[in-house]
Formats: structure tokens, C-alpha cells, sequence
């Protein structure tokens, strides 16, 4: 379950709002998340990021990556592709991630090295950890808030900015977090925290998203940093740039765009 | 072949230093190194090569080219080392088509390691099956033109320069399926039949491709030749040699194929009605000539995403001759299957894998197998070490030739 944060697509990571904040104390838990999920993040977008991933002796690697996203009726579609390391370039992700939660996302890999593209399995691949970082698909991706019951637990400050503090349980056992809680600035309806426990209840990550600013009128979180303190490993996600409502036509996210690259 | 790869090379030369440069030029590759030594008895090397791969490749508005070269130098068979223009191509790209001209590698289908409706680029089985699929796929000189919408896509593919593939018949080659020193019979390979470099004797295909939410799909038809020869016998007149020649054909080919997720896994099918395909007479019949027949190849296979980086696929396929004669040495049936595990570790730095190839011959009741599980570690992100086992078994079928070939291999690659 991932929760507004989830709504952080790889190529969207990004929060928008222009919302009044009127009525707070008449919000539920669901209201908030469903407002948050609700957020205007443009009709597309182009991102580029560096993640880099942080292992329990301080070792780093560094992987950069391109995306474009728009979103259509009832599902957005993204491609993803690796610019470094010089192991991974090249590969490329194609997604049709859908919004009725009962359909599984449909998901392509394209492998340069053998110049193939094969379809991948779109459900099991959420719960898959990304390109050996600490974030899951899922984490990445969108999660249908319905999919979750959402209890507000209270109000704090965090750096400054008022926030709410949000329980989301997962409705299904298969989910692979018993619960996550998150801060939700009250100004940007944007996920300043988010913290996820595993099967057992225990604390696994804490994901801390900063530098969030506006670009082009939209609330854009620059960075996130996710710890896992299981694994006692990190990995920090940087926007470098990004763009809205780009020009983007919808043959830009096929299978064919997949080979040919961006 | 040779004209159009040099149009290739004059039109990128062009692009470089004529005044139209290139926007982006990015120029990437790699070094690696592979030994395999033999494990029974001889523990002889099998292969032993080394490769500096260069890729250069443009972008300059609608248009893009690519080039890569390989300089290699091979231990064992010093006739495989020198350098070798790999691909060239030159592609223009508006927002519904694109045409791509020159050397380019062209996939189809859906399995994995089998062909059925793969039948464009040739295949190089200098060492068998002993390396890595994208090795073994080769290139063709070739104009690939495209139309695609946000669903679908059409290509029309021509070929307009035979090129075969390439088997291990060098005697001194350890993956040569020619064995003479333990034979009563001489066997020597004489110059191959292959088709006349003339426009008559092109290629052509056509594919349409549909991908939707939920499933893939395409039919495909293509005019070609068998790219892998079939050999047709004759003795000397004391019956102490044997000639084989390697012999081409046209060959027509319908094909279809499908993939579909399901939940934690894809499923994928891949058929393919061959038209006019030759086969090799039983020995006693060698003076018969090749056997024309009509085949149906059929795959289906199934990619379980377990979780935790755990893969495990499996394929099936069944090539039946259609109006099955005894006279045609092959069996009515050729069945291959397919296993694949993978399992990636330590944050996807190590990589397990295990792919196995089994024939079956229904008539006599045998298997053989092909076996390459190997470790991928990666030391850092541009520098990976590799090991694994190649593993042949079989008294009879396609992986029995190389029973004595089990290996052991390392390669080390460097990525740039």
C-alpha cells in the first residue's frame, strides 16, 4: 500500500494543488486521501531523475533514468528508460497503469541487448523492488485508494508545516505492508513522510520527501529518501527536471516507442 | 550486401563530417572475455575468445543511425577473429511510420532460444548454442518499413540479399557435428546451394502486430529461404565418404502468435505453418534428394513471476510434418521443451540462471538435454564476472552430438 506517496509515479513524483483549505476539521482519513489522490499533476509530464542507492557500508551506485507519462480515460500510461549505468542503459519500461483496481496494469520490458520487448506480468511486478532500490513498483506506482481504509490519527508539524497524520490499511492480505502512515501537508495535500510496516507490524521504510516546490503551478516533490531499516539500505530519488503538460501523443507510449527508445 | 552496408557507411560518414552533424552522438560498447574448457577427460579448451564491441550512434531531427563493430580475436578458430561491421542502419521516423534501411537485426515472435515465425535473421551456431541468444542471432541487410498507431503496427520487411546461417562444420572447430575420426565413413561438407545474389531471390515479409490492455497478438507472413541449410547426401563410388551439401530453398511461412497476462503470469503461443520446407532422406534413400513437406511448428509457453526475483519459465513446442513418409529421415514429430530459472540476489548484483533445452522423440523413447546455468555478478555497474556449466546429455536427439562437449566457462565483460 502505498499511499499518496504512491501516487508519486517514477515519472510523475510529483504532487500539485491549488486546493483551498477550507473545512479541515470535517476531513476523514479517506476524504484527505482521495483529495491528495485527487491532485492536478497535468495532463503528462517528462522527468528525469537519479537514483542513487546507498548500501550498509556507504557504497554507491547510481542509476539515471527518463520517463514521460500522460494520462487518458481510466488509465495513465508511462515509458521509462535507463540513460546510466552503462550495464542498464538502454532498458526500457512501457506502463498502462489502470485505474479500475480490479484490472491488472499492463507492463512491457524491453531488453536492448536482444533487441526484444516482452510482455511482463503486470500484478506480481508491484511487489517487485525496483532496479535494486528500496522503492517496490508499487511504491512507484499508482495504488487505488480504495484498495485501503484510511484513518486520520492527528495533526503535527513537520519542518514547519502543518500536516496530517494518516493510517491506511490494506482491505486485502496480499498487500505486502500490514499498514503505512503518512504526513500529509495540509497546504499542498502532498506526502511529506510516509512510514511502512511490514507483515509483522514492525517499521521496514520510512520515506522522507523534501525540496517540494512549485514548477509550471504544480507541487513537485525534488527529492525523496527512503530508508530501509531492515535491509539498512537507502536509496534517494533527485528530480533534475521536469516538465507538465507536454506536447505527447499517445503513440509515444507503445511498444513500438519501446524500441525505438526516447 | 557489401553495396548497401557501404551506402550505410557513406550516408553516416556524411552525416559525421559533411556539415549535417548529428544533434546527440553517443558512442558506447564493451570489452568481455570467454574461456570454456571441456569437463571430461581432455579438459581441452572449447572456446577461448576475446571482443572490443564499438556502438556508435545519431540523432539528428526525424532520423537516427546506429553502427556497431566487433574486433575479436579467437583462440581456437583464428579464422572467426578480425573485425566485423555488425549492424548499420539508418532509420527516418515521422509520427505513423518509420523506414529503417541497412544492417539491423529483426526479432519476431514470442519464445524464447526457439524459432518459429523468427525466421528473418540467421543464426550463428559456430559454437552451437554455447553463447549468450543475442550472439547467436545474426543480423541482415534489410528495409524495414512501419506504420503504427497507439494500438497497432504494420511492417513490410525486404530482404533483397540471401544470407545464410552459419553451422560448425570446420573439422577443426570442437562444436563441429562432423566427427571423422572415429568414422568408417569419410564425411566431408561440400560447397553450399545457395541462391543466386539476384532480385528474384529476395525476401519479403509482411507483420501486423495489435497490443492491447490485457493482450498481445500478431499474424505474420513471410517468403523466404530455410536460412539453416539441410544437407543432401552422396558416396564415393567405394561407399567411403560421404558428401553433404548444403542445400537452400524458398520456404512461405504464416504465422501467429499471442501473449497474455494472467495474474502472476504471462502466457505465450507462437504457430507457424511452413510452406514447402525440405527435409533429409533416411540414409538408405539418400539418392531420392531432398524430401519436400509442409511442417506446423506450435509453441506455447509460461512466465511465472513468482516474486522476490524468482522467474521460472517453461516452453513447449511441436514441429509435425504434415503427410509424414518413412522415407523421410526426421520424425513426424520434433519436440523441444524449455525450463528457465532465474533468480536475482543481493539487490539484483548477482544473478542465478538456469535455461535447459530437451528434444523427445516419441518414436524411440529418448531425450536429450542442454543445460547453461550461470552466475552474473555484478563487481560494479560497467564491470560484471560471469561463471557456469554447460551441461549436454543424450543417446539420441539434437544435444546427443555434443555429449562429450560439458563445460565449464568464465567470461568477464566491461561495460562502457
Amino acid at each position: 500500500m502505498k499511499t499518496q506517496i504512491s501516487k508519486l509515479t517514477i515519472m510523475t513524483l510529483i504532487v500539485a494543488i491549488v486546493i483551498p483549505v477550507t473545512g479541515f476539521a470535517q476531513l476523514t482519513g479517506q476524504q484527505i486521501m482521495q483529495k491528495a489522490d485527487d491532485v492536478d499533476k497535468g495532463k503528462s509530464r517528462k522527468t528525469e531523475m537519479k537514483m542513487k542507492l546507498i548500501n550498509k557500508r556507504g557504497a554507491e551506485r547510481e542509476r539515471v533514468l527518463t520517463s514521460k507519462s500522460a494520462d487518458y480515460k481510466n488509465v495513465t500510461k508511462s515509458i521509462m528508460f535507463f540513460n546510466a549505468p552503462a550495464d542498464v542503459k538502454g532498458t526500457g519500461f512501457l506502463t498502462w497503469d489502470n485505474d479500475v483496481s480490479s484490472k491488472d496494469d499492463d507492463r512491457w520490458l524491453y531488453m536492448p541487448a536482444m533487441k526484444k520487448t516482452r510482455r511482463i506480468s503486470g500484478s506480481s511486478a508491484k511487489k517487485e523492488y525496483f532496479m535494486g532500490s528500496d522503492f517496490t513498483y508499487e511504491d512507484m506506482g499508482n495504488r487505488n485508494v480504495n484498495d485501503d481504509t484510511h484513518k486520520l490519527l492527528r495533526e503535527e508539524v513537520v519542518d514547519g508545516q502543518k500536516c496530517w497524520v494518516i493510517e491506511s490499511k490494506p482491505k486485502n492480505s496480499d498487500h505486502i505492508y500490514s499498514k503505512v502512515i503518512s504526513w500529509i501537508r495540509q497546504d499542498a495535500y502532498v506526502a511529506t513522510k510516509v512510514e511502512f510496516y511490514d507483515k509483522m507490524g514492525s517499521l521496514q521504510k520510512t520515506l522522507i520527501v523534501s525540496e517540494i516546490k512549485k514548477v509550471d503551478d504544480f507541487w513537485t516533490s525534488h527529492k525523496m529518501h527512503m530508508k530501509n531499516h531492515q535491509r539498512n539500505h537507502q536509496t534517494i530519488i533527485k528530480i533534475n527536471s521536469i516538465e507538465y503538460n507536454i506536447d505527447v501523443d499517445e503513440t509515444t507510449f507503445t511498444v513500438n516507442a519501446l524500441e525505438k527508445g526516447m | 550486401m557489401k553495396s548497401i552496408v557501404k551506402i550505410l557507411l557513406t550516408t553516416i560518414f556524411i552525416m559525421l563530417s559533411g556539415g549535417v552533424y548529428a544533434q546527440i552522438l553517443e558512442f558506447n560498447g564493451f570489452v568481455d572475455t570467454y574461456h570454456a574448457m571441456r569437463i571430461s577427460d581432455e579438459h581441452d579448451f572449447l572456446s577461448s575468445r576475446s571482443r572490443l564491441r564499438g556502438e556508435l550512434k545519431g540523432e539528428k531531427g526525424k532520423s537516427d543511425f546506429f553502427s556497431s563493430m566487433n574486433a575479436s580475436y579467437n583462440n581456437i578458430l583464428p579464422s572467426e577473429s578480425g573485425i566485423e561491421l555488425r549492424e548499420a542502419w539508418f532509420r527516418y521516423t515521422t509520427k505513423n511510420l518509420d523506414l529503417k534501411l541497412g544492417r539491423q537485426i529483426i526479432s519476431w515472435g514470442q519464445a524464447d532460444g526457439i524459432k518459429i515465425t523468427d525466421l528473418i535473421s540467421p543464426v550463428d551456431m559456430t559454437e552451437f548454442l554455447a553463447r549468450d541468444y543475442d550472439d547467436i542471432r545474426m543480423p541482415v541487410d534489410a528495409m524495414r518499413l512501419r506504420y503504427m498507431n497507439k494500438n497497432m503496427s504494420a511492417e513490410l520487411v525486404f530482404v533483397p540479399v540471401f544470407q545464410s546461417s552459419i553451422l560448425p562444420v570446420q573439422q577443426n572447430n570442437p562444436w563441429s557435428f562432423i566427427d571423422n575420426e572415429n568414422a568408417e565413413v569419410f564425411t566431408e561438407v561440400t560447397s553450399p546451394d545457395e541462391p543466386e545474389k539476384i532480385i528474384i531471390n529476395s525476401e519479403l515479409g509482411g507483420k501486423v502486430s495489435f497490443n492491447l490492455s490485457g493482450i498481445d497478438f500478431a499474424f505474420s507472413g513471410l517468403y523466404t529461404w530455410n536460412k539453416t541449410p539441410v544437407f543432401s547426401s552422396n558416396f564415393s563410388p567405394h561407399f567411403d565418404t560421404i558428401y553433404l551439401t548444403p542445400e537452400h530453398h524458398r520456404l512461405g511461412m504464416c504465422g501467429l502468435e499471442f501473449s497474455r497476462p494472467q495474474g502472476k503470469f504471462v502466457i505465450r503461443g507462437e504457430g507457424a505453418f511452413l510452406i514447402g520446407k525440405r527435409f533429409s532422406p533416411v540414409a538408405e534413400n539418400y539418392s531420392l534428394g531432398l524430401i519436400e513437406k509442409n511442417s506446423l511448428n506450435m509453441l506455447i509457453g509460461i512466465d511465472w513471476y513468482a516474486g522476490k526475483e524468482w522467474m521460472v519459465s517453461v516452453q513447449f513446442s511441436d514441429e509435425i510434418i504434415l503427410d509424414h513418409e518413412e522415407t523421410v529421415a526426421n520424425n513426424e514429430h520434433t519436440i523441444l521443451a524449455t525450463l528457465s530459472v532465474s533468480k536475482k540476489l543481493f539487490r539484483s548484483k548477482l544473478a542465478i540462471s538456469s535455461f535447459v533445452y530437451t528434444t523427445y522423440s516419441p518414436e524411440a523413447g529418448k531425450i536429450s538435454l542442454f543445460d547453461r546455468t550461470s552466475l552474473d555478478y555484478s563487481l560494479s555497474d560497467e564491470l560484471h564476472l560471469m561463471a557456469g556449466v554447460d551441461f549436454f546429455y543424450g543417446d539420441e536427439g539434437m544435444f546427443a552430438t555434443y555429449s562429450n562437449n560439458s563445460e565449464v566457462w568464465i567470461k568477464a565483460k566491461y561495460i562502457f
